[in-house]
């Protein structure tokens, strides 16, 4: 009795809270994908100086003060952009890839009452 | 109640028979034996080899088996932190319903909710932190009272019933419940803060177990962050996280006072120029904890936009000043910390004792202002500096351009509650690493002794170290329970201080305390007996904390016992006449004084000296009346506070003195009234109004005293006694001298008769004794009558008239 009590509460549970909840647990993982890769921090400066490194505008007629202010600069902006979009290519990844997981998951999760029971009846089967 | 009491019926019953742990270790041991079936099957198909169809079957029954717990678990979860954000503040729209602790107690006994919360582990440890023992909880369980059905129990309209509530309201209308408890010395502010310590451990507990929830998951520090901002690699070197500071107070210990500033802080530090703070404050711990939660405000992203992605550090001068110690070395390195700082432009840099950096640099020629105020105008470096009010005022305030490129904020001592609050964490740490329990008594006794007794140090750290060198006493005692008994007798040992629980010996000497002070007082019965009086209130706690032990004005005139009195008490209360600081009021008569009691621009003051270096004793102000009108304001504060501020503006702690001021004011009045009255019923107001009239002290003065007591002129008779006593004294340092002396009746009746004159009261005894007596014996030693180990024989008969008549 108390075996059957369980079973219809938790699939009651199953197809009704735990959906909405996994709503909620989902936001959050994907709220901390994003915060972990800085991915709205080094979007709005991705094209700012490597690590903030810069080289000083030379004198007004000093050509070798300037050029090395925009090689510098230039070399440490690009080494910054690329470093960034490394970085938020892969917080990108990582979202594609919760979101392949969220889908899946949530396939697992309302296939799961079933599939328990279908690979422990046929292991059983097979078993004996 | 019923309704949701139902809900969690199942997944209750189904913990009660597989606890949580055992679902975790199922959970493991399924996914292992899933693996294992797994990887076999992997290894005999590469091997060419077909696998069996048990194997097949075991992998299945594994796999299943696996995925039902991690469906159990999930399942168990979503009941298990039902509710839990409305707990934690975090807010929880289907906020209404009861925790799952609620519903754990509340089905162990749906009759009687006393006896389901005294039975379950929280309600147990909740009684047993207040004070109470296994065997009362058992006593009271068996005891005839009502019961409270579940049922009746009223749920939260706006937040979920928690322990807290529940634990509440079986404590407000369970009668027989409470009586217990009260019957138990355990009062409603006892149960409440240890109900409330021990539902915060074990939410604190729990919420590190929801690893999945924002408030955990922003506990780890993003990737990339330095790629806009830079690593400042030279300041990492020479600091640490605040974070990972070690007196770092749980988040749920903040104090509303603590809330004030840490909105204060924000507010500066989101200035877009010039945003640096001075924290001024006794003791850094209190200051590093105030932004170790501004710190956890930033992390979580709660606190004001502008501050998102700043990191606090605290720098370690100590070890810098070790690394660098000369100068250029040090300069060159500082100026690298501060551009790397500032370059980054997301670094808060804290420098505890900043006044201590600047003098310890000083040492090495670098001036620590003038290097720092480059940076501290910078938009992109932060700096925060903690001080104590005494090195604000002797370093940082008379260099007015530094001090001006800081934000100054006070903090305010740490009140007892709030110091109970910090020790909460502190005392669990401590019962993790030492093996003791803490009840919550202890915990408030170890915030209000360390308070009002001990005088090392600022609050809450005084408070901390207690409570440390308490756990290792106890540990190394092998006692398992800190009860407020032995933190009491703990501080008592260390102090002196009676503390606590009154001893027998204490006992009897409070209840006799009037013949005690008599046996060196003669006379003066009234006066004896006020004081007495004040002194039991004080013991029993009846009195302010936050003033003096007692204190008491003595008028009167001379040689009527007033210092006699002072010294009394002092041997009485702290052990011995030495405890006892003197001062001469009439050598503060001048207005410019006051610099001398509590210190001035050329050094500390006597009164703040003799203060901290006897913190229990007794003041004795002779002849305060002479003494100027700002020193008379100095004590109106220390009586109604227990407190002054010296000059340097350190806080100097007076609570644990008795302070005695002795007065010659209105001597004549009470002189002449007691000639014409013999019972005196008015005469302490006539008194003290005429002593208010004459502008001698204020009324407001006299009122601060917790006595004003009126010593009358001696009587013959008692000044006989009084000679008694004397010559008692002169006998034995005769004896010391080798020599026994015996002095008639008819000789004292004699000196009594020609000592006796009521302007001067025993010092008139005290001068014939010395200049009558002591000159006789002084001869008779000389002029070898008496050999040593015999006796000097003292009559009237020995003397002439003209040696009796000095």
């Amino acid at each position: 009795m108390f075996f059957l009590t369980i079973v219809q509460d938790y699939i009651v549970w199953h197809y009704s809270t735990a959906l909405v909840s996994f709503v909620r647990l989902y936001k959050n993982f994907w709220w901390f994908t994003v915060q972990f890769f800085s991915i709205p921090q080094l979007a709005s400066s991705l094209f700012a100086p490597f690590k903030r490194i810069t080289e000083r505008r030379g004198g007004l007629f000093d050509i070798e003060g300037w050029l090395g202010f925009i090689i510098i600069n230039l070399i440490s902006r690009l080494i910054g952009c690329i470093a960034r979009l490394s970085i938020i290519s892969l917080g990108l990844v990582c979202l594609a890839l919760l979101c392949v997981l969220g889908v899946m998951w949530y396939a697992i999760w309302l296939g799961a009452p079933a599939l328990i029971s279908y690979c422990f009846i046929y292991g059983v089967y097979l078993l004996f | 109640m019923q309704t949701h009491l139902n809900t969690f019926r199942p997944v209750i019953a189904y913990e009660q028979n597989l606890g949580r742990k055992s679902l975790t270790s199922l959970r493991i041991i399924f996914f292992i034996l899933f693996v294992c079936c797994l990887i076999t099957i992997l290894a005999t198909e590469h091997t060419g080899g077909g696998y069996s169809r048990a194997l097949l079957g075991s992998t299945l029954i594994f796999f299943a088996l696996w995925l039902e717990q991690i469906l159990l678990y999930c399942y168990h979860n979503s009941f298990y932190f039902r509710g839990f954000d409305s707990q934690i503040g975090s807010g929880d729209k289907n906020a209404v319903g009861i925790s799952y602790e609620v519903a754990q107690i509340l089905l162990s006994n749906e009759n009687d909710a006393a006896a389901a919360f005294i039975n379950s582990s929280i309600g147990f440890e909740v009684l047993v932190r207040s004070g109470l023992t296994p065997e009362a909880c058992a006593g009271f369980l068996k005891s005839n009272r009502q019961f409270i059905p579940v049922t009746s129990i009223p749920l939260q309209t706006t937040k979920t019933t928690d322990v807290f509530h529940l634990g509440e309201y079986i404590y407000m209308y369970d009668a027989s419940f409470k009586n217990w408890l009260e019957q138990s010395a355990v009062p409603q502010t006892l149960f409440i803060g240890a109900l409330q310590f021990v539902v915060k451990n074990y939410v604190v507990e729990k919420r590190q177990k929801r690893w999945w929830s924002r408030d955990q998951l922003s506990l780890h520090r993003g990737l990339g962050r330095e790629l806009s901002t830079g690593t400042p690699y030279e300041l990492e070197r020479f600091s640490y996280p605040l974070a990972a500071h070690d007196m770092v107070v749980d988040q749920t210990s903040n104090t509303i006072s603590h809330g004030q500033i840490i909105q204060k802080i924000e507010a500066v530090l989101a200035r877009s120029r010039a945003a640096n703070i001075l924290l001024i404050g006794e003791g850094s711990t209190g200051a590093l904890d105030i932004l170790a939660a501004v710190q956890a405000r930033v992390g979580k992203g709660v606190g004001l936009n502008a501050l998102a992605g700043l990191e606090f550090f605290v720098l370690d001068y100590k070890q810098l000043l070790a690394a660098y110690p000369e100068k250029f070395a040090l300069e060159n390195e500082l100026g690298i910390i501060f551009e790397q700082a500032s370059a980054a432009g997301t670094y808060v840099i804290v420098i505890p004792d900043l006044s201590h950096f600047i003098t310890e640099a000083a040492l090495l020629q670098v001036d620590i202002p003038e290097l720092l105020s480059v940076y501290l105008a910078l938009p992109t470096l932060h700096c925060i500096g903690v001080d104590t009010p005494h090195n604000y005022h002797t370093t940082l305030h008379p260099n007015d351009s530094f001090v001006r490129r800081f934000e100054e904020i006070l903090l305010e001592t740490s009140t007892v509650s709030d110091t109970i609050k910090i020790l909460e964490p502190i005392a669990v740490r401590q019962e993790k690493r030492r093996g003791v329990l803490f009840t919550y008594g202890a915990l408030c006794s170890i915030a209000e002794n360390a308070d009002r007794y001990l005088t090392d140090g600022a609050m809450p750290e005084r408070a901390i170290d207690l409570i440390h060198d308490i756990a290792q006493a106890a540990q190394s005692k092998g006692t398992v329970t800190i009860t407020q008994e032995l933190v009491d007798t703990f501080v008592a040992q260390k102090t002196g201080m009676p503390v606590g629980p009154i001893s027998h010996t204490e006992q009897d000497r409070l209840l006799h305390l009037e013949d005690i002070l008599h046996e060196r007082v003669i006379g003066q019965e009234k006066a004896i007996r006020a004081i007495a009086r004040t002194m039991r209130r004080a013991r029993v706690d009846i009195a302010r904390a936050d003033k003096p032990i007692g204190s008491f004005l003595f008028l009167g005139g001379t040689g009527v016992g007033k210092t006699e009195t002072a010294k009394a008490l002092a041997h009485t209360f702290f052990g011995s006449e030495t405890n006892m600081i003197r001062f001469d009021m009439s050598e503060y008569s001048g207005e410019h004084t006051l610099g001398h009691l509590i210190g001035d621009a050329n050094g500390t003051g006597s009164l703040t000296d003799k203060l901290q270096e006897h913190p229990y004793s007794l003041v004795l102000l002779d002849e305060f009346e002479k003494a100027a009108e700002s020193v008379h304001d100095l004590f109106l504060q220390i009586l109604d506070e227990g407190y002054f501020t010296s000059t340097d503006g350190k806080r100097i702690n007076a609570r644990n003195t008795i302070i005695v001021a002795t007065s010659n004011a209105g001597s004549d009045l009470i002189r002449k009234t007691n000639a014409i009255r013999t019972e005196l019923p008015n005469l302490d107001s006539d008194i003290i109004n005429h002593i208010i009239e004459t502008d001698v002290f204020k009324p407001e003065l006299i009122n601060r005293f917790d006595s004003t007591i009126i010593f009358e002129p001696l009587k013959k008779d008692e000044l006989r006694n009084v000679a008694k006593l004397m010559l008692t004294d002169l006998t034995k340092r005769v004896l010391d001298q080798g020599y026994h002396l015996v002095v008639t009746p008819a000789l004292i009746t004699e000196l009594v008769e020609k000592g006796y004159a009521p302007q001067s009261g025993g010092r008139g005894i005290n001068r014939i004794l010395q200049d009558v007596l002591e000159e006789k014996i002084a001869q008779k030693i000389i002029g070898g009558e008496v050999r040593p180990g015999g006796y000097l024989n003292l009559d009237l008969i020995d003397f002439t008239p003209d040696e009796v008549n000095v």
